[in-house]
């Protein structure tokens, strides 16, 4: 069986909801990141940089165990794995790829650092915080258009729309309070109803 | 034909790399982000982010027009395209994916966050910014690591390599202010040292 090491972070939602929708086997160990159980000798054995999540699959390529950092890498290698949520259609595949990267990259930086900026800065003024959270609300508003003409990312369900998910969960409240998306709403309650992103989401809340 | 649209940025130098290492046929156009060419109406068709890199193939998958963004995604098409830079072992794969997705995620992302800090925020917090550039330094830190137990970072060359190195290459004045990285130093020169790479990176010249 698969073993998901996890903080409750939305990298961490990545990867179980990712697992819980392929239909895997996991088992989720939940790491306390204020504790600092991920930079413990022992995590460091598993994963030398101490960042979460990570994945250990005893039945990896070649029926060797394989361990597995970075939380895109990890929903790669599952939808490898599993043979879902990569489009077989070369131009579909491509866009995936696309918004996969763009979540993974632009979502989770300007999140990311958002959430830092609130926590970090001195006395974090609005002009300061705006400068990540007026760009997050920008790739969320480009989201929500392209939601408006397609009903998943790619055009069909894929990594894409698995990868962004955790962040608009966690940034309903932002972009409500900035008038509302209308398309990007009716797509998240579409994937909180499927049953992997429900029970991926409840094994780290 | 394949166009890119591309600025001497780290993510605009990642799809003139991939192109030239794959030895795909190519032209790369200069987007004058000093002059907003990216806020045109004719870029804004192509990425309505006005964000660069931007990739048109005109011989896309089924010999139509594919237009994609991102440069993660552009170098894993190439990747695609071509048949190269992504191992057929299945471990050696995995890795390629954990490193690519370290180059762009986390190194990416953060060297976009110290240039919205220093450039873009209104006030400019010290403490704020050493924390990114700290970060930069502990992620140069963590592929110096991994490269002194193999020679490129999935083991044999591959898109993690492509998709890091003009973010090392950028950032030398960064990196020789600090500690020397003597693993990341060698694989730097090893990775000038190829045609595609000098190619790509010299695009703009």
């Amino acid at each position: 069986m698969i073993e998901l090491y996890a903080c409750d972070t939305s990298n961490g939602q990545r990867a179980a909801i990712m697992l819980a929708e392929a239909e895997l086997e996991f088992h989720t160990r939940i790491l306390n990141l204020q504790a600092g159980e991920h930079k413990t000798p022992e995590f460091r054995k598993i994963n030398p940089v101490g960042a979460v999540p990570v994945i250990i699959d005893p039945d990896g390529p070649g029926g060797e165990s394989l361990t597995l950092a970075q939380t895109g890498a990890i929903c790669l290698y599952v939808a490898e794995k599993t043979g879902r949520f990569l489009p077989e259609d070369a131009h579909i595949r491509a866009l995936a790829f696309q918004y996969f990267m763009q979540a993974m990259s632009d979502v989770v930086l300007y999140s990311g650092a958002y959430s830092f900026s609130l926590m970090r800065f001195p006395e974090p003024s609005e002009a300061s915080t705006k400068v990540f959270k007026d760009p997050l609300l920008e790739h969320l508003g480009y989201f929500d258009q392209r939601l408006g003409e397609a009903e998943y990312l790619a055009g069909e369900y894929s990594i894409a729309d698995i990868a962004l998910y955790p962040a608009v969960n966690q940034r309903r409240e932002l972009y409500e309070e900035a008038g509302g998306l209308h398309n990007l709403d009716r797509w998240r309650q579409m994937m909180a109803a499927r049953p992997g992103i429900a029970k991926g989401m409840q094994l780290v809340a | 034909m394949i166009d890119v649209y591309a600025y001497r940025t780290g993510n605009g130098l990642r799809p003139c790399i991939a192109m030239a290492e794959c030895e795909l046929e190519h032209t790369v156009h200069f987007v004058d982000l000093s002059k907003g060419e990216h806020k045109t109406p004719e870029f804004l068709k192509m990425n309505p982010l006005a964000a660069i890199p931007v990739m048109v193939d005109h011989d896309g998958p089924g010999g139509k027009p594919l237009t994609i963004s991102q440069s993660a995604a552009i170098v894993l098409y190439a990747a695609e395209k071509s048949g190269r830079f992504l191992p057929s072992d299945g471990a050696a794969r995995a890795l390629a994916m954990q490193w690519l997705m370290f180059d762009t995620s986390d190194v990416a992302g953060t060297n976009n966050a110290i240039f919205m800090t220093t450039m873009r925020a209104p006030e400019k917090v010290p403490a704020v910014i050493e924390f990114f550039e700290d970060r930069l330094y502990t992620l140069f830190c963590n592929a110096d690591e991994r490269l002194a137990d193999v020679e490129y970072l999935a083991g044999e060359i591959s898109v993690a390599d492509l998709a890091l190195y003009p973010f090392v290459a950028l950032r030398k004045p960064f990196l020789e202010a600090r500690d020397a990285l003597s693993n990341l130093e060698r694989w730097t020169a090893s990775m000038a040292a190829r045609t595609g790479v000098a190619k790509g990176m010299a695009a703009f010249d």
